[in-house]
């Protein structure tokens, strides 16, 4: 509704994108890329930082940097982040002291005119996306705070420097002017808090692959090599991890249910039992059984042989024989127990009875043979044949089996984050009483 | 709801969009144009803006909480920073808000009453906490700022050089509220910082090469 009929006032040009001013100490010239929007700038001949932010330019420190750094993406660089395109206009490298190390990275100051500001940091070929957090993160005072329903883990806090300083800022940046700076982390994501006098301010990065920062700006050759692992950097075995868990969650259940199923449908079956005798006189007689069913659908038959062994032993050979096709199943089976006192100690060896598992055998009729064999003159033995009996020994090998991948990852995942978390305030040099415990 | 009038400095075709501005200053000649019940009132000029590289400018129209706002003003303040725009929105539904850019961040707030008495301008430091109506929020800035100039219609009668001690605060989430030291009793502005994107802007100042 506003301004239809009104006659337009003179219209007000298009912004320029460049101001170029005189340095007032050196004389050389200044490119503001800032538009406004910055308020300091050093000079790129004489490494002056001039206050920009009304017309009459005033110098606030003069030769800032000692020692030249080369930033991997030059000033004035444009690249696209986010779909925005955004371009380089500041540089700076600030360092924290822990230990006695200097640990030194770098800040990147981009600029979009609609946009407003961000920033890339680089540490030892980490890059990370970061922006001021306009909100307030909650303390939850157990070393954790939470932004925005995120919760984020205390990392470290020192006290940051800054010691090379180039191009344009928002702010009045010296080289040597400090803040208080503490990291908390939820990998991707990266929160600092940055308190300087009277100011608390608050950013939010997100780790980015340094691929995608040459891809973004453009850059030629490749990024420099990453070293070590970066506070928020998503660790390539966690999600893998929780994957496989789930994964093995599933088919765990699924296992046991398939067991348990099969327990309550299993028929467990006694289809045969008779005693005998061996007689070594008799040592060459064969024994075969009476034909017996074999119910139901292919399942197992377990054979248990129960002998009276003492100090002895007795060796079958056992064969269970189809009467319809005669396929046969052969196998021996030894049963033998031994006990005594040694030097005051009893001990004892074996047992009176075994136990043969033949795994799938078809429905149908069917007979045993047994030929006997031992040292001993008499021996009784017992043969009894179970149909369909459950299995309990296949779910625990089937877990196990399955549990093998799962704890591998685990296991590089927890090296993973013992190297993320070992630069941090948490580094088991304060906590190592913890791990002794804990192994 | 609109008023239209002739500037008396000029006789440059004005208009008033909000009920409560009481001040414009003409497109034309930068005349400041005091509103009164039957007719206007000419009291100066204008002292002149200071380029800024802002992409906003008066006409801009966006949205806000899903109702359509259109820029009829703007004061520009010099504080320690740099310089800070506040400009002012008119809502469909007639109400007065304001749009605060400053270092690339930007903040949507409206006057509110309060009933909590607000705390003197010199008693206040950084990091203090104040409570506004039940609500804590901490003082992040006490800054002794100065109005540099106006433009378009205005619910205060400002002019360049008129102080400006604002005390800013942050709040839980995304709310802030500032505290307008330049009247007494103070006023109480608040709202939430908000995303360049999700105000849906258009009518923006072209930037050469952008």
């Amino acid at each position: 509704m506003a301004g239809n009929e009104r006659t337009p006032p003179p219209a007000a040009p298009s912004a320029p994108s460049v101001r170029a001013l005189q340095c007032p100490q050196c004389g050389g010239t200044l490119q503001v890329r800032g538009l406004g929007q910055t308020s300091t700038i050093v000079c790129a001949s004489c490494a002056s930082i001039v206050d920009i932010s009304s017309d009459d330019l005033r110098i606030l420190t003069t030769a800032a940097n000692n020692v030249q750094r080369t930033p991997y993406i030059a000033l004035g660089t444009r690249g696209r982040l986010r779909g925005d395109p955004y371009e380089v206009i500041g540089f700076l490298c600030r360092a924290i002291v822990v230990d006695d190390l200097t640990y030194e990275w770098s800040e990147y100051l981009l600029f979009n005119p609609y946009k407003g500001f961000r920033w890339l940091t680089e540490y030892n070929g980490h890059w990370n996306d970061v922006k001021t957090a306009n909100g307030q993160p909650e303390d939850n005072g157990n070393t954790t705070v939470t932004y925005l329903g995120t919760e984020f883990a205390h990392f470290q806090s020192a006290t940051a420097k800054v010691t090379y300083v180039i191009g344009e800022f928002y702010w009045q940046v010296r080289v040597g002017e400090t803040a208080e700076v503490s990291d908390y982390v939820s990998p991707p994501l990266m929160l600092s808090r940055e308190q300087t006098e009277g100011e608390v301010t608050w950013s939010l990065g997100e780790y980015m692959e340094p691929d995608a920062v040459w891809q973004a700006f453009g850059l030629e050759g490749r990024p420099p090599e990453r070293a070590g692992v970066y506070s928020n950097q998503p660790s390539p075995f966690f999600d893998r991890s929780k994957r496989l868990w789930r994964a093995f969650a599933a088919m765990s259940a699924l296992a046991v249910i398939l067991q348990s199923a099969s327990c309550l449908l299993a028929q467990d079956k006694l289809v045969f039992q008779q005693n005998y005798s061996f007689s070594k006189q008799d040592a060459a007689k064969v024994e075969v059984t009476e034909p017996f069913e074999l119910g139901g659908h292919t399942s197992n038959v377990v054979i248990q042989t129960t002998a009276g062994v003492e100090n002895s032993w007795i060796y079958l050979n056992l064969a269970l024989i189809s009467l319809d096709d005669g396929r046969a199943w052969d196998f021996g089976r030894e049963v033998s127990y031994y006990h005594g006192v040694d030097g005051g100690e009893s001990w004892s060896e074996g047992s009176g009875s075994d136990e043969a598992v033949l795994p799938a055998v078809p429905p149908g009729q069917y007979y045993l043979r047994i030929e006997p064999e031992s040292d001993f003159a008499t021996i009784p033995y017992k043969i009894e044949v179970r149909r369909d009996v459950p299995q309990v020994w296949f779910v625990l090998v089937a877990l196990v089996a399955l549990a093998g991948y799962p704890l591998l990852v685990w296991m590089r995942s927890r090296t993973f984050e013992t190297a993320r978390w070992s630069v941090s305030d948490y580094a088991p040099a304060g906590s190592s009483s913890d791990d002794a415990d804990d192994s | 709801m609109s008023r239209s009038f002739s500037c008396p400095t000029c006789g440059g075709p004005n208009r008033f969009d909000s009920p409560v501005s009481v001040l414009a200053v003409c497109a034309y000649c930068r005349a400041t144009i005091l509103r009164r019940d039957l007719d206007v009132e000419a009291l100066g000029t204008m002292a002149l803006l200071q380029t800024d590289g802002s992409v906003f400018q008066l006409g801009v129209q966006g949205w806000y909480a899903s109702v359509h706002f259109t820029i009829v003003g703007r004061i520009q303040l010099r504080y320690a920073r740099g310089l800070w725009n506040e400009w002012h929105l008119l809502f469909d539904d007639q109400r007065s808000g304001w749009l605060g850019e400053a270092q690339g961040s930007l903040a949507v707030s409206f006057l509110r009453s309060v009933s909590t008495p607000v705390p003197a301008f010199d008693a206040l430091a950084a990091g203090q906490t104040v409570t506004l109506d039940g609500a804590a929020f901490r003082v992040a800035d006490v800054e002794r700022g100065t109005c540099v100039a106006g433009e378009g219609e205005l619910p205060f009668v400002v002019g360049g050089g008129y102080d400006a001690p604002v005390v800013d605060l942050i709040g839980p989430g995304t709310t802030f509220a500032t505290l307008d030291f330049s009247e007494t009793p103070p006023l109480v502005f608040a709202g939430h910082y908000v995303e360049f994107d999700d105000l849906r802007l258009s009518g923006l100042r072209q930037v050469d090469g952008w």
